[in-house]
């Protein structure tokens, strides 16, 4: 057993600055930090870079919040509840920079930095208008002569993510049910400089052993425990989205969506 | 004798581009094409392999349990391949088909699923096309519907390329069925009830239309009782098309409520 990496969410909220490149784990509704990043938002950050891979209400949250800059993902949306608001309006006004990805883009940047890589060629996004609007460029197989599309790596500068359990020495429990995303938010995880993690609640070595690990203590800056961290988000397993609060959400948010982020953040506790 | 909804025409005539041997690939939010998929096993193709959010080869289900409560559908599976794993798949070409729903399709079969042109001429962005511009490059053969047959779907040209490679095979609308024949898209079948002009105007690709096109094929009994009672019962694909869409929600609202 390590020393412990259990911190208070204040200490936790001081290692993403102003202006940092804060990747978000989770994807669409699931596994979403929620509670660490409305607490982030409240606290006044600003000129954030966000990486989310398939994001819904981690980067609707912040842009409404006013704390974002520029945003990197594959889909910001809700699904079947419709679009993101307030991110819509700032990324057909200017006011924040939106950077869209294919998801094979967006991983493959990823594992390039868990790599240790500058790139990785792909095919994918091939015939894409994405390719030049992200500045990507080609590169050519030195075997067979193929020109394939080299994704620099993506290496935010912290990642931030949500999970059911910890052990207080920092070694992550894999998630009771293992969807298909599960696997995205080790990735971002091990493509970051450092990470923080939220956790439902802190759990013995022995049943991390038993459960198996995402992610192993040494990967792992600090654990803080944030119960219904994800709320009204989804957990996998654990509890489904908030309809009810989404949908408030959703339709208060074209009138005001700072008063509905709020809101919802109060709904949320 | 059941009414045909719009949505059953587009699931049968998507279900009817199935083949032996094809490994389809469903999406997130796209009813449609997840009851398409299943009812292709279930009546035409019972090899098709399925990958529905991940969960391989999923068994017979009602589609709304991938919206209520996804790790049913996993949990009655083969087995659950993670989010890198299907990727690595379309990148080694071993998905054979999928279904997708682009905001725009144009005749050189590209697509739109980034940012669309508002009433004042405004590009406004959409939520993100996922993996469209991957599977545009990778699946060998994709099929594009949408419950709409107008000029902003089917445009001259689409307002941004997400999808660009051009492996559309087919086009199915809210008014017929579009192929491609190698060079350009004709027309398929009309749906009954609609006039081959409308096709035609609808369109602001070129598109070969005869007049003497044969009507849709409608969906047989047997396949509008296995929607009904078992593939999808509270007509969550109705979610998909203008008049059932406030109908669709309400019934996903309340079984959201009992699976709690």
């Amino acid at each position: 057993m390590g020393n412990s990496k259990l911190i208070s969410r204040v200490d936790a909220l001081a290692l993403v600055p102003d202006g940092a490149r804060l990747a978000v784990g989770g994807a669409l509704l699931r596994r979403k930090p929620v509670a660490f990043l409305a607490a982030l938002a409240k606290a006044g950050r600003r000129d954030l870079t966000l990486y989310s891979f398939l994001a819904s209400l981690d980067v609707e949250l912040l842009v409404a919040l006013g704390a974002v800059s520029s945003v990197h993902s594959g889909y910001v949306g809700f699904e079947q509840l419709g679009f993101a608001p307030a991110f819509r309006t700032a990324a057909d006004s200017g006011a924040i920079e939106a950077f869209e990805y294919s998801e094979i883009l967006f991983t493959t940047g990823l594992r390039a930095s868990v790599a240790g890589i500058p790139f990785l060629p792909t095919r994918g996004a091939g015939g894409s208008d994405l390719i030049a609007e992200l500045g990507l460029r080609t590169v050519t197989c030195p075997y067979t002569g193929e020109a394939l599309t080299a994704v620099p790596a993506l290496r935010p500068d912290v990642c931030v993510l949500h999970a059911e359990a910890a052990t207080e020495s920092g070694t992550i429990a894999a998630p009771s049910t293992r969807d298909f995303l599960f696997d995205a938010d080790a990735l971002l995880a091990r493509a970051s400089d450092r990470v923080i993690v939220t956790v439902e609640r802190i759990a013995s070595d022995e049943e991390v052993r038993e459960s198996g690990a995402l992610l192993y203590a040494f990967e792992v800056d600090a654990v803080v425990l944030e119960p219904r961290g994800a709320h009204p988000g989804a957990i996998p397993g654990v509890h489904g989205p908030d309809l009810e609060i989404l949908r408030r959400y959703l339709a208060a948010a074209p009138s005001s969506a700072r008063n509905a982020a709020l809101a919802l953040i109060e709904e949320s506790r | 004798m059941t009414e045909i909804r719009l949505d059953d025409r587009i699931v049968w005539a998507l279900a009817r581009t199935c083949r032996p041997g094809d490994v389809l690939i469903v999406g997130v939010a796209t009813p449609i094409a997840a009851a398409a998929a299943q009812l292709a096993r279930e009546v035409l193709v019972p090899d098709l392999m399925i990958i529905e959010a991940g969960a391989v080869d999923p068994d017979r289900h009602d589609i709304a349990q991938a919206f209520v409560s996804p790790e049913q559908v996993a949990k009655n599976s083969a087995g659950v391949m993670t989010q890198n794993e299907m990727l690595e798949t379309l990148q080694r070409h071993r998905v054979t088909r999928q279904f997708v729903s682009p905001a725009q399709v144009d005749g050189a079969g590209r697509l739109n699923t980034s940012r669309v042109r508002d009433t004042n001429g405004n590009l406004t962005r959409l939520p993100g096309g996922l993996a469209t511009a991957d599977v545009a490059a990778l699946v060998g053969n994709l099929v594009a519907y949408r419950a709409d047959h107008s000029p902003r779907f089917l445009p001259a040209s689409v307002d941004f390329v997400t999808g660009g490679a051009g492996h559309v095979a087919g086009i199915v609308t809210s008014k017929a069925v579009l192929a491609h024949d190698g060079v350009q898209f004709r027309v398929a079948s009309i749906h009954p009830g609609v006039d081959a002009a409308e096709v035609a105007i609808g369109c602001s690709f070129p598109l070969a239309v005869t007049g003497s096109e044969p009507f849709t094929e409608e969906p047989p009994a047997e396949a509008i009782e296995l929607l009904r009672t078992v593939i999808d019962p509270h007509g969550i694909c109705r979610l998909e098309t203008r008049a059932g869409r406030d109908d669709a929600l309400a019934a996903l609202a309340t079984i959201t409520v009992l699976a709690r």
